[in-house]
């Protein structure tokens, strides 16, 4: 976000106009608290707060400037926050688009509990109704997923399944993705990722394999070399690439892992620019590797762009304190 | 007007549009407030809250 959202002049000028805006690092000072108490999941998580402090809506993970804009824009207009859902459900009920709507805000607003009691009443709805679309339902599985009800989205899948709407076998293979999940077991994952031809499939049955085996942390090194497997899936179109070759980067650094692949694949995220965070993982890299001169070359190149940062400071000593020894 | 003063004031309206394209790189208005500082003190804003962190 730093690097074109926030940089972007019709973003700046909008927050000169309309907000006061601050940063927390959800991990240092006072921020495991605010983590805590705005109920934040995952980052970047974007609060938008009116002046009293009471939440307005929430943006959840990177926008580019134009989309990121557009929803500073709704969220001032008040459109399609909760209030706003909840105030025309007030006045419609029976609208089962506003429930599955007023559901997926409360998983943004990451209040599964909320979240739930709304999908209950559209898989209620569809029941009572004979209204067995396979969009429909499919969408619904993936929100009782995402509230943490893996059972109930497997359940809504193989009734996709007996009631043969699903040409496309995308049932099937998101009850393969939410079992392994559930039971923990890669197995009958493996098995589906090396037969498949479907490069998509793949690379969400690899993802959830490595989050599986990083979870289990019993075969890091299968899980190091899934994980390049599932990287080298994408190519340079790929928007976010140097992002993800970072996240590859950082975890082989914390599994002491696949150092020399790690380091390759940041030297191809560095080839888009020059970005502070992937520096730091490639100085993290080296010291790992036994470079330390140049780790401290890098990592120098990381306190000239911003330093203030203590952790950079950190890297620079744990990288001078080996080079004593 | 001299050769000298010409380029003295073209040399002038060099510097001015440098000056200029300098003061256009804006930055994002980060306030270093805290939230609670900020929600005491504030009336009529939004508060964007960005939480990120370096890993």
């Amino acid at each position: 976000m730093d690097s074109d959202t926030y940089t972007d002049e019709r973003i700046i000028e909008f927050a000169k106009n309309n907000l006061i805006s601050i940063k927390i690092d959800a991990e240092k000072g006072a921020g495991p608290e605010q983590k805590i108490k705005y109920r934040i999941g995952g980052y970047p998580t974007i609060l938008v707060l009116d002046s009293l402090g009471n939440e307005m809506d929430r943006i959840v993970g990177y926008r580019p400037p134009e989309e990121f804009l557009k929803e500073l824009i709704r969220i001032k207009n008040g459109e399609n926050t909760l209030s706003d859902l909840q105030a025309k459900y007030e006045d419609n009920s029976g609208d089962i688009s506003l429930q599955f709507n007023i559901a997926k805000k409360y998983i943004d607003l990451n209040v599964p509990d909320s979240a739930k009691k709304y999908l209950d009443l559209v898989q209620k709805y569809y029941s009572e109704n004979n209204q067995f679309v396979f969009q429909d339902l499919f969408d619904l599985s993936q929100l009782y997923n995402r509230v943490g009800f893996p059972e109930i989205a497997i359940n809504i899948l193989d009734q996709i399944i007996d009631l043969d709407i699903d040409s496309s076998e995308t049932a099937y293979f998101y009850g393969l993705l939410f079992k392994a999940k559930q039971d923990n077991n890669i197995e009958d994952l493996m098995e589906f990722v090396d037969l498949t031809d479907d490069t998509t499939r793949k690379k969400q049955s690899y993802w959830q394999i490595v989050r599986i085996l990083k979870k289990n942390a019993d075969n890091q090194s299968l899980e190091a070399e899934l994980y390049l497997k599932a990287v080298n899936l994408y190519d340079k179109e790929y928007k976010y690439l140097p992002r993800l070759l970072n996240s590859f980067a950082r975890r082989m650094a914390e599994l002491g892992l696949l150092l020399p692949e790690a380091l390759e694949k940041l030297n191809i995220a560095l080839e888009f620019g020059e970005d502070i965070k992937i520096l730091d993982t490639k100085a993290e890299v080296l010291w790992k590797l036994g470079r330390v001169d140049e780790a401290l070359e890098v990592i120098s190149k990381c306190i000239q762009g911003n330093p203030e940062h203590q952790h950079y400071q950190d890297q620079k000593e744990k990288f001078l304190n080996t080079k004593a020894i | 007007m001299s050769f000298l003063q010409k380029t003295r004031n073209y040399y002038f309206i060099i510097l001015l549009f440098l000056a200029s394209s300098c003061e256009q790189g804006e930055f994002y208005p980060w306030s270093e407030e805290s939230l609670d500082n900020i929600l005491n003190h504030n009336l009529d804003k939004m508060v964007l809250v960005d939480f990120e962190t370096d890993w």
